[in-house]
């Protein structure tokens, strides 16, 4: 099986990106990802976010004319992907740049955008901030008056200790929800230290205050739910890559560690029980990769409903990588639990990942709503 | 034509209907046959246990909540940077250090002891681990090092390891702790197999040295909690040039010549405790800490464990029980919608659901130690019920939570790390379900 990348199944025009990510991951990432993972009590890979930039993958769906490669989000997945497989809190930092960035494309389909992707982009361009781990219903969010003067505080905001800029909702005096973009060096934005969280500690989220803070509105006011909505849909392919690279690494070190690992005078691989246990987890990580593929496929072509193909393989496959996860720090034993070995990282990597667009329950509720008010 | 039930609204009517209330209309005998007390979960099973065990968990949750709560978050986040002295004195002050063994020799209360004997250090592995699996681990592995002093059976041994401790420990309050260490860098769950043990590659070997008394030690142990603590450790090791069946304890104590720590591994949870590696360079070890006798140390050794793993299924009780209860506190004070969360029906039979896990993990735990002599099969279904409740209980608590889960301040994720280790450590789950088998084998699993 093709333990990889899924970006063959999907397109052949993508290998090119998918290669690059995998480059990137091998050169920047493997190495140091148990020193990486030690932020906050550790330095935060600077240079690698930096290095990040300059390949291109924070302008991956940004459009061409503002400096980006105008990608759609199936084609994000093998770069997130190949990333997550080497260290996910990398690809956690591509995916939360990713979804700010597709609020902005999803107000642009219906108002002029220009301004605020000039803000975003050009060479330099650090990635957004944005409430990756949190959906709409989750957040206590700040209010913005009728001029876009924000106040209040919004918990848990990925990227916000070093981004420049952030997408945030805030609720309007109509009780509507609007986008808008804030600059996090403005004098009324107060920031916390990093939260410190379960995984994915390369990419910090901090909580923010604001003090009567300007923010440029995105797109139409009070149509924040749409926008999040839309990009909760492209966005999925993207967090369901994300838990594959999680799942797929696992298997691969566990696959390699049990072919080396002796115990009862023979190598662990030859025990029914691991072989059992190898067999689960390479199962789930190829249901995950068809039902990625599937949903990439929809969204390129457009079909109708790929949103539901996607929004169930970002939760279902989310599901699978804990139960994978879980399983490959089992394999390891003792080994498996200590952080010389990258899989209790994957396994709090997965949980974590999980939550990305929102709990998984809320996600769930919110699909059969979808259902439910279709069929009425 | 219908009768409409009396009351002017639903809800007093609802509050009519409740058991509390209804059985009000039972006559005098029913009355007495139904139980309609409000008590908590935690006060029930508590009047179900011994007297003794009974007040051991009494005065251990206390002292969970005033001396273990406010150190473990920084103990978890820093577990290089805390000193664990002063609760390790605390804890012998109190009497938790010593509860393997009943007054001269320690605290336990000889009631139950002599009914139950692990029963006691279960209940109180559960209220330490409620608050942090770590710190429970740093006071409560110290017994695994003890245990196989107790089962050497020599009473010299008895009288001259355990009276001093006593002394130390609780009457006078000083830190001190033991360990206990069998795993090998090449041999973890083969040293607690039967068939794992026949074909184990061990490389720590005692060569006897007539001439001086005693033997001289070589190899190395690794993963041994509070190895680097420890004033003094059990080792296991094979007699030069045979194989594990000479497997002999030795009574290691911190400043022997030869001996030292290496490096404490960076776990994933239970962090507060550390898992280090041993070193035996040529270290001398005379005849008089020979534990047990020689080539005994495989029965004492696997029967360690027999006593050894229902008390880790009830920590691991603990980690489930402290994620449950700070899941609860979160869905009784957070509002989604309207509603605060412990409002939903959905919340509600998901935190039921956590709690009847807990429960009948807790009563396998309870019976597995609630015996004198603690067996394999039983020992072995314990922690891994403990330990698989546990694990699930935590996954539930984080999802109900939603993103508040994973952040540190709120302490479940924590639990969720902590839980892990008990699914590995003391023989993998896998380890412990063939060990099941194998002792059931003639009976139950006859062929």
């Amino acid at each position: 099986m093709n333990m990889k990348s899924s970006a063959n199944s999907i397109s052949e025009e993508l290998q090119a990106f998918s290669d690059l990510a995998r480059d990137f991951a091998a050169r920047e990432l493997v190495q140091q990802r148990e020193e990486n993972d030690r932020y906050p009590f550790g330095e935060l890979f600077t240079q690698s976010i930096k290095n990040a930039g300059v390949v291109g993958f924070f302008g991956a769906n940004l459009p061409a004319e503002y400096g980006g490669v105008g990608m759609v989000a199936s084609a994000l997945a093998p770069v997130l992907e190949n990333l997550s497989m080497a260290d996910a809190s990398m690809a956690c930092i591509v995916f939360t740049n990713a979804a700010a960035i597709e609020i902005i494309n999803q107000a642009a389909r219906e108002t002029d955008c220009a301004k605020i992707y000039r803000f975003i982009g050009g060479p330099d361009a650090k990635p957004v901030a944005f409430h990756s781990f949190t959906c709409l219903e989750e957040i206590d969010m700040p209010r913005a008056d009728a001029k876009g003067i924000i106040s209040g505080r919004l918990n848990f905001i990925a990227l916000a200790e070093f981004a420049r800029y952030a997408v945030i909702p805030a609720e309007n005096p109509d009780g509507a929800i609007s986008y808008y973009l804030v600059d996090l060096n403005d004098g009324g934005v107060a920031k916390t230290g990093p939260v410190y969280s379960l995984g994915l500690h390369a990419c910090p989220a901090a909580d923010l205050s604001f003090n009567k803070v300007p923010g440029t509105l995105i797109g139409n006011p009070g149509h924040g739910e749409i926008y999040f909505k839309a990009m909760q849909s492209h966005l999925s392919i993207g967090a369901a890559a994300i838990s594959l690279g999680i799942m797929k690494g696992s298997f691969i070190e566990a696959f390699e560690y049990t072919k080396e690992r002796f115990q009862g005078g023979r190598q662990i691989i030859n025990w029914s029980e691991v072989r059992m246990l190898l067999a689960n987890m390479a199962i789930e990580a190829q249901v995950g990769e068809s039902c990625l593929a599937s949903a990439c496929r929809g969204n390129e072509s457009g079909d109708n409903g790929w949103e539901y193909s996607a929004r169930a393989a970002a939760i279902h496959i989310g599901e699978l990588a804990c139960r994978a996860t879980v399983d490959g720090v089992q394999l390891l034993g003792g080994n498996g639990y200590m952080k010389d070995y990258g899989q209790e990282k994957r396994m709090r990597d997965a949980k974590q990942v999980q939550c990305l667009l929102g709990m998984a329950p809320v996600r769930k509720i919110d699909y059969i709503g979808r259902i439910i008010d279709e069929s009425e | 034509m219908k009768k409409e039930p009396t009351g002017n609204s639903l809800d007093e009517r609802i509050e009519q209907l409740k058991m509390k209330n209804a059985a009000e209309s039972l006559n005098l005998i029913g009355r007495l046959l139904v139980d309609n007390r409000e008590m908590s979960v935690w006060e029930h099973d508590t009047r179900t246990l011994p007297r003794g065990a009974r007040r051991w968990r009494r005065r251990a949750l206390k002292f969970a909540r005033e001396y273990i709560r406010p150190l473990a978050p920084v103990a978890d986040l820093n577990p290089h940077d805390y000193d664990p002295k002063p609760l390790l004195a605390a804890a012998g002050r109190k009497g938790f250090q010593t509860l393997l063994y009943p007054w001269p020799f320690g605290s336990a209360s000889i009631t139950s002891y002599l009914k139950n004997f692990a029963l006691q250090v279960a209940v109180v592995g559960e209220e330490f681990a409620t608050e942090c699996g770590g710190l429970a681990l740093l006071l409560l592995a110290h017994n695994l090092g003890i245990v196989p002093l107790l089962l050497s059976g020599s009473i010299r041994t008895i009288l001259k390891y355990f009276m001093p401790f006593y002394m130390k420990s609780y009457i006078l309050g000083n830190p001190a702790c033991m360990a206990f260490a069998i795993t090998e860098p090449g041999a973890g769950s083969d040293v607690e197999e039967t068939e794992g043990g026949a074909m184990a590659k061990l490389v720590t070997t005692a060569t006897p040295v007539p001439a001086m008394g005693g033997y001289i030690l070589n190899g190395q142990k690794c993963f041994i909690s509070d190895g680097a603590k420890a004033d003094k450790v059990t080792v296991y090791a094979k007699l030069a040039g045979d194989g594990i069946e000479s497997w002999t304890c030795f009574l290691v104590e911190r400043g022997m010549k030869g001996f030292s720590v290496g490096r404490s591994e960076r776990k994933m949870g239970q962090r507060a405790s550390d898992a280090s590696e041993l070193i035996f360079d040529n270290v001398f070890v005379p005849k008089k800490n020979v534990v047990g006798k020689v080539r005994s140390g495989w029965a004492n050794n696997r029967n360690v464990l027999n006593y050894s793993r229902p008390v880790v299924g009830a920590m691991a009780l603990g980690h489930g029980r402290g994620a449950f209860e700070r899941c609860l506190e979160f869905c009784r004070k957070t509002h989604l919608g309207r509603k605060r969360l412990i409002e939903y029906q959905d919340v509600q039979i998901e935190l039921a659901d956590m709690m009847m896990s807990l429960w009948a993990a807790r009563s396998m735990i309870w019976q597995s130690c609630g015996q004198l002599r603690c067996y394999q099969s039983a020992s072995a279904a314990a922690k891994v019920i403990g330990s698989d409740t546990a694990f699930k209980v935590c996954t539930q608590a984080m999802e109900l939570m939603g993103d508040h889960g994973y952040l540190h301040a709120h302490g479940v994720e924590r639990a969720w790390r902590d839980s892990r280790l008990t699914q590995i450590y003391e023989g993998t789950n896998q380890i412990n379900r063939l060990a099941l088998f194998e002792h059931q084998m003639s009976t139950d699993f006859a062929v």
